[in-house]
């Protein structure tokens, strides 16, 4: 055999035998997508109750995808256990423009009326939430209370009839 | 009778053949059952059951991670998250992020692992890191 094709053979095998080598054995899995981490690590630092940081990073991930509504309405909740209301109200408001039948958005208005002690947020909150699930008996007994204590008697009344069954 | 004669003896050597094949067989189970436990686990449609899991985690777990058997752990670590023990999967993912530091995965993994077993502070950490966070304080 020629002397060139066997110094070829040998070096030919040496870089395979290397490239087999130098190649990572493990698997390769992508990147992890950074909205995701965002989320999480938004999520954990409410877990720690360390609701400024959570802010930040819930910002920074709707800066780059403004229509993640999910996370919009987890910053809602978030800035109401910081005591910041008037943005947290902004934030479900933002929500509810894009998808006016969504529960969770009025809950958390609702909830941001009762910290603001807005009694008008609270009744339209409430009154929203019992259109939207009429079968929650608790929200309907709370929105016929809220309307007793306001005076709105006959009003009440019919959350009222409802709940006795007449 | 010759050693020749004995080759030639069709059920000598059928026999030798079976038992060579039973001992190669038997072999490769002892040495690789755990792994082929954990695999058939991993490919499972079903979520397999917590002390199926369990096992190959106490099994597999005892051998040191390489490089080379990285994708064992990842298998394992991916059926502990299927069966929700988090701080198993944490365990899994803080030895496969120290056997190949240059990638990031799994760390991500690691993280999340953590903050799914409630070990929020610990999770926090890897999210300051993973986030950038920590170069922006700087």
């Amino acid at each position: 055999m020629n002397k060139r094709v066997v110094q070829w053979t040998v070096i030919l095998a040496v870089a395979l035998i290397g490239t087999a080598v130098a190649v990572p054995a493990y698997p390769q899995e992508p990147q992890m997508d950074e909205n995701f981490l965002l989320l999480m690590g938004a999520r954990n630092a409410t877990k720690m109750g360390n609701h400024n940081l959570a802010i930040i990073r819930y910002r920074r991930l709707l800066e780059g995808s403004p229509t993640l509504y999910d996370a919009r309405r987890e910053l809602g909740w978030a800035l109401i256990a910081a005591g910041r209301i008037s943005e947290a109200e902004e934030q479900f408001q933002s929500v509810l423009h894009a998808h006016p039948r969504d529960t969770e958005s009025w809950k958390g208005l609702l909830e941001a009326g009762r910290k603001s002690g807005k009694r008008n947020e609270i009744v339209q909150a409430l009154e929203r939430l019992v259109e939207l699930e009429p079968k929650r008996r608790d929200l309907r007994m709370q929105l016929a209370l809220e309307l007793h204590n306001r005076g709105r008697f006959a009003e009440a009344e019919q959350h009222i009839a409802v709940l006795l069954g007449e | 009778m010759n050693g020749a004669r004995l080759i030639r003896n069709r059920w000598v050597m059928g026999v030798v053949l079976a038992l060579y094949g039973t001992i190669l067989w038997g072999g490769f189970h002892w040495i690789y059952g755990n792994e082929i436990e954990l695999q058939r686990l991993a490919r499972a449609s079903d979520t397999p059951s917590p002390e199926q899991a369990m096992r190959a985690y106490e099994t597999i777990s005892r051998s040191r991670v390489t490089r080379t058997n990285l994708e064992t752990f990842v298998a394992l670590g991916n059926l502990l998250e299927r069966v929700e023990h988090w701080n198993e999967a944490a365990r899994i993912w803080r030895l496969v992020a120290a056997a190949a530091p240059e990638q990031e995965w799994p760390r991500g993994r690691l993280t999340l692992a953590l903050h799914n077993a409630g070990r929020y502070a610990e999770a926090e950490t890897h999210f300051v890191e993973l986030l950038g966070e920590g170069a922006k304080q700087r």
